[in-house]
């Protein structure tokens, strides 16, 4: 007989075309959620101690420390946050449990070289002339934070944002009293205090992991790469997300008009970062509904999707499961949206009575109101990133990021030109404009779904 | 991919699909025996296979008068060619017309423009994997489809069925000027040859062993990958699901096209040219040239129903399409009535493996595996000097060499009613018919019937000499190689 025959057969043996679309989390919290936590502990331990002691320089330089820690361990961990995010979500897909804890441990070395390389480098370049035990409890500090965002996107993927709130307080609480414990040795003894809550932070993360996926087989990395498909466009990515959302600040810092010196060569703009920080915390109501509706509600529609194409649904089912995908994911920006809008409402409101309330000068009233509308924005945009990541599309998000860094840049510049009466708002354009962008593309995206899905996946 | 290069013309350029030079079997070694019969012909080879990795070895030595030979295979992944183009409703239009063409009944006596579909509509491979009309085709006749299959099947039957014609269109440009063009089956290969011929204008000659589209057919019916999504209804009705149906259609137009082109369409035996016609094939380009084989050399492997024990054998390839399941039950019945009977399965195993599992399950099952043996791939005339009944069960068959050289051996067959095995053992017409019957012919899957047909030519050596001495003489009288050589000679016109 001649004739291919039976082979045919091979045709709709496709699970391979279809084995790579699937659900990974994008820890997306991270971006804006353990540091929220942290600027909380930081701000609280500074009106805790203006009750207790008379040096609020000690305090400031500390504060300002520890700002410094946190925004440039983030933008130096940004090479690998979502890298590593989507490498350990592919690894959990492929159900190699045991070896999560192995690969763990190599992350956390290539973390540790990482920001050590930085710690060493800006060390000697702009810290020569700062007292010695300054300089080495910053740099723990610093290593100690790297490591904290990377096991921070690792608990967070397990999904067990409980876990991850409780460790975040405790270990804070214990920088608060330590802090207190420790105040008569000063700066020193706040950053003891702060490397100390650090360190514990450190292991409560990595048990959380370990204790969800034990396991000791040795991670075979020669043969992971060899199958496993790494998306390097998420490291540049992951690093302009993260730059993006500092360049604002770190531009006040710099600029002589709104900054001064605080601690050698660290300096700080108390007219930008007050207003902005106490902002951050009042994304706490829209976090909350970003947890309930994109990582729950929209996740489960996703999955409804992929299921009924892999299920064997027909075009219809396809594509109704489609439109309950994108009304989820719609319903989870517009509850957002809400809830903002409610919390900026009062806040603007009340801007000036907070701030008077909280002992902050009421020149920042304008800058506080700019800076509600911007860090619900970025929320926003964070919730956009988080659909595009669901959907794959790698590609989508690193533009958006692009145009949110290069934004921010030029209308901060901008603001800084004309004057007061605009700090802040160039953090806000920067973001409406990305957003409406974000939100743009898609829908069109959403479209298109089907189409992109069958015709551009061919060849896994 | 490439050996024996050198372009100087060829004389006939064989398209095979699925065949010799890799797998062994019937038309193989037929392509093989043309290939030798005639050595002072340059022969070019082109080999069709499905992906590289089903084709492990080469069975045949190619022959020196082969002075080309290219393999490619349709399900591998292919490179994108072509730019993507901007696709317009005209584009759309024309495929939308074809389609419409395609459907059976407007495909009676239709004439397919083989220039169109050789450029695939001047539609880019690209264009067909990723084009946004491409897909909004593809979408709008899936809504027209009244009994849907899932999407996802759909899709990929769609895409998997439609790529290998733009590696086609590919090998048609690259292939160097012949005489004639010869296939060894209509499908991918009969197509490819349309093209060839087309392009070329040199003479199309499709000589079918089996009817490939019935062969298909089989196939798909058969097909437990073919998810059905509504199998219990389906079932219930006996409705062919939409994926099968598509399949089908698809090879019927290949086969269309490929005797639009032809010059000739040769078959084996009488009985094929029903289908042939049924295909669209025009009465008058059909010929039939019946396979031959070396009478002499079977020979000295005749004996007498003494000279051997209760010996039956089986002797082709482990496939379904075999049926060797029934086989082993027929031989099961028999082994109940005598158990000194020996079965024998005498073929290459490798093609399925899953199926030959199954097999050697059965007959661990009912327990017989002192009695029934696998044999694998041995000398057919050896085989056949040790056996007394040579058996052939198919559920399809062209025209079996199996027959014909049990035949020249002197042992006598039972088959079943398919291909042209009833001619083959009854004779073709009157005057074949009067020298007698060289076996028994029985219903396909029915294994009481084949054991008590090979019962009695086990038993009752009057009869077994009678049948012996009627298969000799008739391959001898009709089924000599040399006359086969002789009717392809006045093809080739040589």
């Amino acid at each position: 007989m001649a004739g291919i025959g039976f082979e045919l057969r091979r045709i709709l043996k496709n699970e391979s075309y279809f084995g790579l679309l699937k659900g990974y989390t994008y820890a997306g919290i991270v971006a804006s959620g353990p540091w929220v936590l942290s600027i909380t502990g930081i701000l609280l331990l500074g009106f805790l101690e203006k009750f207790w002691s008379s040096n609020q320089f000690k305090i400031i330089q500390f504060q300002v420390s520890v700002t410094y820690l946190i925004s440039f361990s983030l933008i130096i961990t940004g090479f690998v946050q979502l890298f590593f995010t989507r490498f350990m979500a592919d690894i959990l897909f492929r159900k190699k449990i045991a070896m999560v804890v192995g690969i763990l441990f190599l992350m956390i070395f290539i973390t540790t070289v990482l920001s050590g390389i930085f710690v060493f480098i800006t060390g000697f370049m702009y810290f020569k002339s700062e007292p010695e035990d300054y300089i080495l409890l910053m740099s723990i500090g610093f290593i100690e934070l790297s490591n904290i965002w990377v096991l921070t996107i690792m608990a967070s993927s397990i999904k067990d944002y409980n876990g991850l709130v409780l460790n975040y307080f405790i270990a804070y609480f214990l920088i608060i009293v330590i802090g207190l414990l420790l105040s008569n040795y000063g700066l020193d003894g706040y950053l003891i205090a702060f490397d100390i809550g650090q360190a514990i932070l450190f292991v409560g993360l990595f048990g959380l992991v370990c204790f969800q996926y034990p396991g000791t087989e040795n991670p075979d990395l020669f043969s992971i790469l060899k199958t496993q498909k790494l998306f390097y466009i998420l490291i540049p990515t992951g690093f302009i997300f993260n730059a993006a959302i500092w360049a604002d600040k770190i531009m006040f810092w710099f600029n002589p008009e709104t900054s001064g010196t605080v601690i050698g060569p660290l300096r700080a703009s108390p007219i930008y970062d007050v207003p902005i920080f106490l902002s951050y915390l009042l994304i706490i109501p829209g976090l909350a509904v970003f947890l309930m509706r994109l990582e729950t509600d929209f996740v489960e529609a996703y999955n409804n999707f992929y299921d009924s194409i892999r299920n064997g649904g027909l075009l219809s089912e396809i594509i109704s499961a489609k439109n309950d995908m994108i009304s989820t994911a719609k319903r989870g920006f517009i509850d957002i949206i809400k809830i903002q809008s409610v919390v900026i409402f009062i806040t603007m409101t009340y801007s000036s009575q907070i701030l008077s309330f909280l002992g902050y000068s009421k020149d920042y009233t304008r800058i506080f109101d700019f800076d509600i509308i911007g860090v619900s924005l970025q929320l926003l945009l964070m919730s956009i990133i988080n659909v595009y990541f669901y959907l794959d599309r790698r590609g989508r998000v690193f533009f958006l990021v692009t145009i949110f860094l290069i934004g921010n840049i030029f209308f901060t510049e901008l603001t800084l030109k004309f004057g007061p009466f605009y700090y802040g708002s160039g953090f806000m354009f920067s973001l409406l404009i990305v957003d409406l962008i974000g939100l743009y593309m898609l829908n069109v995206d959403f479209t298109n779904l089907e189409y992109e899905t069958f015709m551009k996946s061919h060849y896994g | 991919m490439t050996s024996n290069n050198s372009t100087d013309s060829i004389d006939i350029l064989l398209v095979l699909e699925g065949t010799y030079p890799y797998v062994r079997g019937g038309v193989s070694s037929w392509i093989n025996n043309i290939i030798l019969g005639f050595p002072a012909l340059k022969f070019g080879v082109i080999f069709l296979g499905s992906t590289r990795n089903d084709y492990s070895q080469k069975h045949y030595d190619l022959a020196s008068n082969i002075v080309f030979y290219r393999e490619f295979f349709l399900y591998e992944r292919q490179e994108l060619t072509g730019k993507k183009k901007n696709l317009t409703e005209t584009n759309i239009n024309n495929i939308q017309e074809s389609h419409k063409a395609f459907n059976k009944n407007n495909r009676m006596h239709n004439q397919f423009d083989i220039e169109k579909l050789k450029s695939n509509f001047n539609i880019t491979h690209k264009d067909f994997l990723e084009h946004r009309a491409i897909w909004e085709y593809i979408t709008s006749t899936y809504e027209s489809i009244k009994n849907k299959p899932s999407f996802i099947d759909y899709f990929w039957t769609i895409r998997g069925m439609h790529e290998p014609l733009w590696l086609l269109s590919q090998i048609c440009s690259e292939m160097p000027h012949s005489s004639i063009i010869h296939c060894a089956s209509t499908g991918y290969a009969g197509y490819l040859g349309a093209m060839i011929s087309h392009s070329q204008n040199s003479r199309l000659i499709i000589s079918e062993h089996g009817i490939y589209t019935k062969e298909r057919r089989i196939d798909l019916m058969l097909a437990e990958w073919i998810p059905d999504r509504n199998a219990l209804i389906e079932q219930s009705n006996t409705q062919i699901s939409h994926i099968r149906s598509l399949w089908i259609r698809f090879f019927e137009i290949l086969a269309q096209v490929a005797y639009q082109q032809a010059q000739f369409i040769v078959n084996l035996y009488g009985g094929a040219q029903q289908l042939q016609i049924k295909d669209q094939a025009s009465p008058e380009k059909l010929l039939t040239i019946p396979n031959g084989i070396k009478v002499s050399d079977f020979s000295e492997y005749r004996h007498s129903f003494d000279d051997v024990p209760a010996v039956i054998a089986l002797i082709g390839r482990i496939v379904p399409i075999k049926d060797i399941k029934t086989y082993i039950r027929a031989a099961h019945i028999l082994l109940k009535k005598n158990s000194n009977i020996i079965a024998w399965i005498v073929g290459p195993e490798e093609e399925d493996p899953e199926y030959f599992l199954e097999c050697q399950l059965l007959i661990e099952h009912l327990q017989l595996e002192s009695q029934i043996q696998f044999l694998g791939y041995q000398s057919t005339a050896e085989i056949l000097g040790k056996i007394r009944v040579s058996v052939l069960c198919s559920i399809s068959e062209g025209l079996p060499l199996t027959i014909l050289e049990s035949f020249a051996a002197g042992v006598p067959v039972v088959a079943t009613d398919v291909g042209s095995c009833s001619e083959l053992i009854h004779g073709r017409d009157t005057d074949d018919q009067s020298l007698g019957s060289a076996g028994y012919i029985v219903d396909i899957a029915n294994p009481e019937a084949l054991a008590s047909a090979i019962f009695l030519l086990l038993n009752n050596s009057t009869i077994w000499h009678e049948m012996s001495t009627i298969g000799i003489s008739r391959v001898e009288r009709y089924y000599q190689q040399s006359q086969m050589f002789s009717a392809y000679a006045t093809l080739y016109q040589i």
